[in-house]
C-alpha cells in the first residue's frame, strides 16, 4: 500500500549504493487514482521514509537517482542530488553516470564521519569535483581528505605522467577563498591542503558533467568576499551556500568582505534564477549553507525578511542613531523569535552590529576609519 | 465579530468527544471510516463573514492571541507585497484555506485491492489548494525535510470524528492582512458531518508568534450540483518595480490600526489583539479602564 511496496515498479540499478535507491513518485496505487499529485507534496512523502539520519549526518534525497535497465543497458534518467545535512551546515552531492559532484566539505574534525557517509551513498561512484561555496572552515576544512577520496577524469598528452592529478579529485572555489585560504588577502595560512586547486575568478563559471550543465556564480561581499551559488541546471537544485540559513539570520563575516547588500543581492539572484512549480511550491529547489532545503517562497520570505530590517536599520543610521540606539530599539524584534539568538556562534546582536557597519551612512564610515 | 471563546468551546465540545471516545473503543478498527466525509462542499459564511469576505481590514487584530512580535510584523506588512510576481500564485496555507473562500471537495482514496482507507484528499478552488490527509498511519516526516503550504498531514478517526494533525508547514499566516503564521506552526483540525452539513474544527499552534493555541470554525454545505473549476495562475508585473523591492511599512507604523479603531469606534488596544481580547470579560476591563481614565465609575 505504501510507497516503498512499490519501488520494484521501477528498474532499479543495484550496485550504486544501499542509499541510492530509484524512485517511481507515481507508483501507488492510491497516488495513481489521483489526478493531481501534487509534487512537493510527493517528494515530501518520499523524503519522510527514504531519508536517512544515522550519527551525525542526515542525508536528504531532493532529486533522486532515476536509473532504467533497458534494452541498451542502463539508462540514468534522473541524477541524484542529495544534501548532507551536518552539524556544521550542508554539503549536497550530484550524481550521475559520470561521478559525483560534492558542495562544500564540512569541517575536518567531522571528515571522517563525513567521508564514510558519502561513501555509503556514493558506492562505486567515484567523486570527480568537490566544490566550496567559501573559504570557512565549516566548507573547506575536510576538503583534502574529499578531494583524496576522488579520481579526477583525467587524460590528453599528459596522460600517465602526471599521476597526481589524476589520483584525486578535482578541488574549486572562487578565487578569493583560494587568496585567504592561502593567506594572500591577509590571513593566516589555512592548512594547504584545504586550498583548493582550481579556481574562477569572473562573475561566472560552468562545466557539464552527467549529462548536466553546472553552472557557478560569484556572489559579491556577501556572507564574504568568495561566496558562491552553484546550479545544477538538469537537476533544477542550486545550493545557496551561506546567504541563506533556515535556522539564524546570515551570518555576515565583514572581516572577509561580507555584507548585507551583498547577501540581499545573492538572494535575489537566486530568486531569479528559481523557477516555481504550480502555486509557487517546488520547481527549483534551493539548498541553504545551514538547515532544511526549501523552494523559491521559502528564499522569498528570507529575503523580504532581510530586506525590512536592512531597511529599518539603514533608515535609524540615516536619522542619525548611533549603533547602541539601534540595537535598544530592537529592528528585528519581529523575528528574533525564529531566527535570533542570545548566544552561541551568532547572535542577533552580531547580526544588527554587521548590517549596521553596511548600511551606516559614510561619514560614519569615514569616522570609523580614523 | 465572531470570535470563538477557545475555553467556551473546549467546554461544549468535551461531551462530544467523549462520546466520540467510546465509539472509537467499540470499533473493531481505529482506521475504518466511522462516516462518508466525502462530497462537493459549498463554504457558509455566516460566522466571521466580514472578515472572510470581503476580507479583514488592516490593523484588524483583535480577538486573536498574537504576540507583540507578530503584532509588529503585521504592522509592517503592506497589501502591495501581494502584487510581487514571487507572491501573486501562491494559495492559502492549510492553517487558513478552510477559512477562505472557494467551494471544497473532499473525497476517500481507498486502496484498490484491500479496499483499506489510504488518505483523504480535498481540493479547494481557490488557487487550487489541495491537500492530502493520510490515513494509513505513516510517520510525520522529519522537521528537516521539506516544508509545503498545505503541510504534512495524517488524520485518524475519534469515533465519527475525523482529527488530522498538520506538520512540516511553509511559514503561512492566520488571517489575510499580514498576520503571519512561522514554519514552526502546527494545527490540529476536527472534521464532523451532520448530515448535509460539515463543521470544521481547527486548532493552529505557533511558538513563534501565538501566547494561546487559536482554535476557530466553519461550516461548509453539501452542494447539489458539483461546482469546482480549475484555477490557472501565471505570475505578471502589476506593478513596475526594482529588482528584489519589498513592498513594507516603517517600523512602528500604526496608521493601520488607528484607521480600523477609528472608523469602528473601537479603543486602540482592542484592535491591537491578544489573548485577553477574545474573552468577554475583556469587555468588562476595557470599561474599568475608561471609567478609570475619566475618573469616574465603570457602570
Amino acid at each position: 500500500m505504501t510507497r516503498k511496496n512499490n519501488r520494484n515498479r521501477c528498474s532499479l540499478l543495484a550496485g550504486l549504493g544501499a542509499s541510492v535507491a530509484v524512485l517511481a513518485f507515481a507508483a501507488t496505487p492510491a497516488a495513481a487514482q489521483s489526478s493531481h499529485q501534487p509534487a512537493l507534496q510527493d517528494q515530501l512523502d518520499y523524503v519522510a521514509q527514504h531519508g536517512e539520519q544515522t550519527g551525525k549526518f542526515t542525508i536528504v534525497p531532493l532529486r533522486p537517482l532515476v536509473q532504467v535497465r533497458g534494452q541498451e543497458g542502463v539508462v540514468t534518467t534522473q541524477n541524484g542530488i542529495y544534501v548532507i545535512q551536518g552539524p556544521d551546515g550542508n554539503s549536497t552531492v550530484q550524481i550521475g553516470p559520470e561521478g559525483a559532484v560534492v558542495v562544500d566539505a564540512q569541517t575536518k574534525a567531522n571528515t571522517p564521519e563525513l567521508v564514510a557517509k558519502l561513501k555509503g551513498l556514493l558506492g562505486p561512484t567515484i567523486i570527480r569535483f568537490v566544490f566550496m561555496t567559501n573559504g570557512d572552515p565549516e566548507r573547506s576544512g575536510g576538503a583534502k581528505e574529499l578531494r583524496e577520496a576522488g579520481k579526477a577524469i583525467f587524460g590528453g598528452n599528459m596522460a600517465g605522467q602526471v599521476s597526481d592529478l589524476a589520483d584525486e579529485a578535482v578541488h574549486m572555489s572562487h578565487e578569493n577563498v583560494l587568496n585567504r585560504l592561502s593567506g594572500v588577502s591577509g590571513d593566516p595560512p589555512a592548512d594547504e591542503g584545504t586550498w583548493p586547486k582550481e579556481t574562477y575568478a569572473e562573475e561566472e563559471y560552468d562545466f557539464h558533467l552527467n549529462d548536466e550543465g553546472v553552472q557557478f556564480f560569484h556572489v559579491p561581499n556577501a556572507h564574504t568576499d568568495g561566496d558562491s551559488l552553484v546550479f545544477f541546471r538538469r537537476s533544477d537544485v542550486i545550493v545557496a551556500g551561506d546567504i541563506w540559513d533556515t535556522n539564524t539570520y546570515p551570518r555576515i563575516d565583514l572581516k572577509h568582505g561580507g555584507s548585507i547588500n551583498g547577501v540581499i543581492d545573492g538572494l535575489n539572484h537566486v530568486i531569479a534564477l528559481t523557477i516555481p512549480g504550480n502555486k509557487q511550491e517546488g520547481g527549483t529547489l534551493v539548498v541553504p549553507g545551514r538547515g532544511r532545503p526549501g523552494d523559491e517562497a521559502e528564499v522569498v520570505e528570507y529575503r523580504d525578511m532581510l530586506t525590512i530590517i536592512r531597511d529599518r536599520i539603514k533608515d535609524m543610521a540615516d536619522k542619525g542613531m548611533s549603533l547602541e540606539q539601534i540595537k535598544a530599539a530592537k529592528p528585528s524584534y519581529d523575528y528574533d523569535g525564529r531566527f535570533g539568538a542570545t548566544s552561541g556562534p551568532w547572535t542577533t546582536d552580531m547580526f544588527i552590529s554587521a548590517v549596521y557597519e553596511g548600511v551606516k551612512p559614510q561619514r560614519q564610515r569615514g569616522r570609523a576609519a580614523r | 465579530m465572531g470570535v470563538v471563546d477557545p475555553l467556551r468551546l473546549v467546554r461544549a465540545l468535551a461531551p462530544a468527544a467523549a462520546v466520540a471516545a467510546a465509539a472509537t473503543a467499540a470499533l473493531p478498527g481505529a482506521a475504518l471510516a466511522a462516516v462518508d466525509l466525502g462530497g462537493y462542499y459549498a463554504p457558509v459564511f455566516h460566522e466571521d463573514q466580514p472578515e472572510r469576505v470581503p476580507g479583514p481590514d488592516a490593523g484588524e487584530y483583535m480577538g486573536l492571541p498574537i504576540n507583540e512580535a507578530l503584532r509588529e510584523r503585521a504592522e509592517t506588512w503592506s497589501g502591495s507585497l501581494l502584487t510581487i510576481p514571487e507572491r501573486q500564485c501562491v494559495p492559502h496555507p492549510s492553517t487558513y484555506g478552510m477559512r477562505g473562500v472557494g467551494n471544497l471537495h473532499l473525497w476517500e482514496v481507498r486502496d484498490n485491492a484491500t479496499q483499506e482507507l489510504v488518505k483523504y484528499e480535498q481540493h479547494i478552488v481557490w488557487e487550487a489548494q489541495h491537500r492530502e490527509i493520510w490515513m494509513d498511519g505513516r510517520p510525520f516526516p522529519p522537521e528537516w525535510a521539506l516544508h509545503t503550504w498545505q503541510g504534512f498531514s495524517k488524520g485518524h478517526w475519534e469515533g465519527d470524528v475525523l482529527v488530522v494533525e498538520t506538520r512540516n508547514l511553509k511559514p503561512g499566516w492566520i488571517r489575510r492582512n499580514g498576520l503571519a503564521l512561522s514554519d514552526k506552526a502546527h494545527m490540529t483540525e476536527r472534521y464532523i458531518r451532520h448530515g448535509n452539513i460539515l463543521h470544521h474544527i481547527y486548532m493552529i499552534e505557533d511558538p513563534v508568534y501565538l501566547t494561546e493555541p487559536l482554535i476557530k470554525t466553519n461550516v461548509f454545505r453539501i452542494m447539489d450540483v458539483p461546482n469546482m473549476g480549475a484555477y490557472p495562475c501565471r505570475p505578471a508585473i502589476e506593478v513596475p518595480r526594482p529588482a528584489g523591492s519589498v513592498p513594507h511599512n516603517p517600523f512602528h507604523y500604526k496608521s493601520d490600526i488607528e484607521e480600523f479603531a477609528h472608523r469602528y469606534n473601537l479603543p486602540v488596544e482592542a484592535v491591537e489583539g491578544g489573548a485577553e481580547t477574545a474573552l468577554p470579560e475583556y469587555l468588562d476591563e476595557l470599561a474599568a479602564k475608561k471609567a478609570a481614565a475619566s475618573g469616574g465609575s465603570s457602570r
